[in-house]
């Protein structure tokens, strides 16, 4: 049932997109096919995964940062209650900051180079995984603390083997969730900042009215950060099977 | 009774139809990218427009050149500025042609003055603002002419006040601006920086006022009443640039009058008293094509495109004929 489903939601999104560009519901707005050829056309060329590993620089230096650092510090939040409270406010207007507007700033800041890229990539989410894993902390059982305790279990042992491990689900969502948030800043930066990588074939694709490949190019940014994201859910399975 | 019937018919018909009809004879919608000095002249011919054709224009700024022409294209506003998308919007058939020329390019490349000369360019950093976009079309079409010279263009689409802000700070050696920008770098860091390549007597358009096709087919006398009023802007303007600062209304109102009328004064030259005419048709246009075929924003062969698949000069043709050319 479920397969037939998927299916056919596929086929309708398809359908629509060709009624979309048979009417044409904008200029020059291309097919699925015509998005398909200038797709193999763009990989055939090079260009594409050339750009892709021009924006997975950006990407993987700012999401890596966002990871190394948001989760100890979201950690440190759950663990020191003062230190949580304060940090609290700050997460809530980096959640709420209207990145983009920021840019010409990052730009002056860090100079016009992949760093600006990451900064942004790191800026859009970063937040989330602090935020999630200070969560994961702050909804740890106290029943299971207090169990600990009552058995002598050092700071160490409490942190290592009941907070971490009922936080794990919540950090490793966050961690999802941050990835997404990290493909949309991706694409703003290399827009809004100087054009790299994807941002770049997409910027030149718009510049021509070559929507195709413009299309082509933002399907292939889902299809990679779709890929990203299974890949996570992959290892948060793995991670979290004890718990099953 | 009948006639009471039919004169109630009519007057109820004249009261539907007349204020519709007078709406869409005064109204006028033409999108433009981030309002600029050199937009300047432009805005106080729409102002004129208004004042002596009694046509209301909304003026709505776009982010993007290429946004601009796709707005045109799909009637949200009836004229717009056509940029260097302009050119590749034609080449996918979209249904707007350029009606007059509203500046020769505003550009100028400005340098540290250690980078002496042109050669020096390669190798440094070089702000641009996009791939395709006019300043780095002027650019990669000047570097064909000097080679060897292969500057590390970085591109900064924030605007010309970006790249020039970026140049003082030193995060780039040279950045390809427009003229006002060029006079702000100069009076913030006197004597630091130069201007090294100078696009302004380069002999090609960098803006057209760009028409939808169903408009200027529908409305030509408005069409030609905006082309009219532009001219009349440029033509005094150019006799003496206070003119503009005098006219502009609300734009620009936060610029001290001395500092635009200097910076309108440096801008004159790139506006064609004519139109633009002579680079909408005959050899003039042949030259212009040539320059976006060889930039990429036109498929070659040049010999492929005529002038009248871009350019509807009827407009400017019949207003010239009235008050003369210059």
């Amino acid at each position: 049932m479920v397969p037939a489903l998927r299916a056919a939601s596929v086929v309708g999104f398809l359908l629509l997109w060709e009624w979309a560009a048979r009417v044409p519901i904008s200029f020059n707005f291309p097919s699925p096919w015509a998005t398909v050829t200038a797709l193999l056309a763009l990989l055939r060329s090079g260009a594409l995964l050339e750009a892709t590993a021009i924006s997975l620089q950006s990407l993987l230096l700012g999401f890596g940062a966002a990871v190394a650092l948001g989760v100890p510090a979201g950690l440190l939040m759950g663990v020191a209650r003062p230190v949580g409270r304060v940090g609290r406010v700050y997460l809530d207007l980096l959640i709420a900051l209207p990145t983009a507007a920021l840019v010409p700033l990052v730009i002056l800041s860090f100079g016009i180079n992949i760093l600006s890229s990451a900064v942004i990539v790191f800026v859009f989410s970063a937040p989330f995984v602090t935020m999630n894993a200070y969560g994961g902390v702050r909804d740890v059982r106290p029943r299971l603390v207090e169990m600990a305790r009552a058995f002598d279990a050092s700071w160490w042992q409490l942190f290592s083997r009941i907070v971490l491990p009922s936080a794990l689900p919540m950090i490793l969502a966050g961690i999802r969730y941050a990835l997404s948030r990290a493909f949309v800043g991706l694409i703003v930066a290399e827009l809004l900042l100087s054009p790299f990588g994807l941002g770049r074939l997409i910027m030149t694709a718009r510049s021509m009215f070559e929507h195709d490949r413009m299309f082509a190019t933002v399907l292939w940014t889902l299809m990679f950060a779709g890929a990203a994201l299974a890949a996570v859910a992959r290892l948060e399975a793995r991670l979290l099977r004890w718990r099953a | 009774m009948r006639t009471i019937s039919t004169a109630l018919a009519l007057l109820t018909l004249l009261l539907c139809t007349t204020p519709l009809r007078a709406v869409a004879a005064e109204e006028l919608t033409l999108l433009a990218t981030v309002t600029r000095v050199v937009n300047l002249p432009m805005l106080v011919g729409l102002r004129l427009l208004e004042r002596e054709d009694g046509i209301t224009v909304r003026v709505k700024d776009l982010r993007s050149p290429e946004s601009v022409m796709l707005a045109v294209i799909e009637g949200q506003g009836q004229v717009g500025t056509g940029f260097a998308p302009f050119y590749p919007a034609i080449e996918k058939n979209a249904p707007v042609r350029g009606v007059m020329e509203l500046s020769r390019p505003e550009f100028v490349v400005m340098a540290k003055k250690e980078i002496a000369n042109v050669k020096a360019l390669h190798g440094v950093r070089l702000a641009s603002h996009s791939p395709k976009a006019t300043t780095q079309s002027l650019l990669e079409f000047y570097l064909k002419s000097q080679p060897g010279v292969r500057p590390n263009v970085v591109f900064i689409p924030e605007g010309s006040p970006a790249r020039a802000e970026a140049l003082l700070r030193g995060a780039v050696d040279a950045a390809a601006f427009d003229l006002t920008a060029a006079q702000v770098v100069e009076e913030r860091a006197p004597g630091k920086f130069h201007i090294l390549i100078d696009f302004t007597d380069q002999p090609v358009s960098s803006s057209s006022l760009v028409v939808n096709n169903d408009f200027a087919r529908t409305r030509p006398e408005v069409v030609q009443k905006l082309v009219r009023r532009l001219l009349q802007s440029y033509r005094e303007g150019a006799r003496d640039p206070k003119f503009w600062v005098r006219e502009r209304g609300d734009a620009l109102k936060e610029v001290d009058d001395a500092r635009l009328e200097r910076q309108l004064r440096a801008l004159v030259k790139i506006f064609d008293l004519n139109g633009g005419l002579a680079r909408m048709t005959g050899p003039g246009a042949a030259e212009n094509l040539a320059f976006q075929v060889a930039t990429g924003n036109l498929t070659g062969p040049t010999s492929k495109w005529r002038p009248e698949q871009f350019f509807d000069t009827a407009p400017l043709e019949a207003v010239l004929k009235d008050i003369g050319k210059r």
